[in-house]
């Protein structure tokens, strides 16, 4: 099992905001059938 | 959320976890000023197959089976699960619709067990589900994206914390 501190409370903040962009931009590409 | 998944003496620590803890109670609070439900899970199970796959299991009286004091507050309602699924065998269904609620906001661990499997279950049982993405967490950023990837493209929507603040006090205004 790999474990990593992908959140830090220094980085939580940035990090979820660019994946959350990233997530969006994925459902509106593969949003519908 | 557990100390199960905070404790680094634990198996089923999650390093990312404690950053996750300040965001939570951030919004819990909020929801608890404005009369808004915040319901917590709390695992604990003998199940056989959770025995088999991990090779052991977290039971109520074991201290690692609190929830974290940063998070406690008398106001929030605390379920008990045997699964990954808040839903299975439990009165969160319920509870839910007794309140008159349809939308839930999913925070805690693990993004891709419990908080997946749950934010599945709620999709077939007719919530509107958002996960929070700066308030789950897993064991490593490959599951968590995984599993995120997986979730909003048929079960729930990625939202931020405050994002989460600003609909609420859009909708208390």
């Amino acid at each position: 099992m790999i474990k990593e501190p992908y959140y830090t409370e220094e980085t939580l903040g940035s990090k979820a905001a660019e994946f959350i962009g990233e997530l969006q931009e994925f459902r509106d590409k593969h949003s519908g059938n | 959320m557990q100390e199960f998944f905070l404790q680094p003496d634990s198996h089923a620590y999650i390093p990312s976890a404690s950053a996750i803890i300040k965001p939570i109670k951030q919004l819990q609070d909020l929801f608890l000023a404005l009369d808004v439900p915040v319901i917590y899970t709390k695992h604990g199970s003998d199940d056989a197959n959770m025995l088999k796959w991990w090779g052991s299991v977290l039971r109520d009286e074991e201290p690692l089976s609190a929830i974290n004091p940063l998070l406690i507050n008398p106001k929030i309602l605390i379920i008990h699960k045997t699964q990954y699924d808040a839903f299975y065998q439990t009165d969160l269904e319920n509870k839910l619709k007794e309140k008159g609620i349809t939308q839930l906001l999913i925070a805690g661990v693990m993004t891709h067990l419990c908080c997946e499997t749950t934010a599945r279950s709620a999709f077939i049982r007719g919530f509107e589900s958002f996960l929070l993405t700066d308030a789950t967490a897993t064991y490593n950023e490959s599951f968590h994206r995984a599993s995120m990837l997986n979730l909003v493209h048929g079960f729930a929507l990625p939202i931020l914390c405050n994002e989460a603040v600003s609909s609420l006090e859009v909708a208390d205004a």
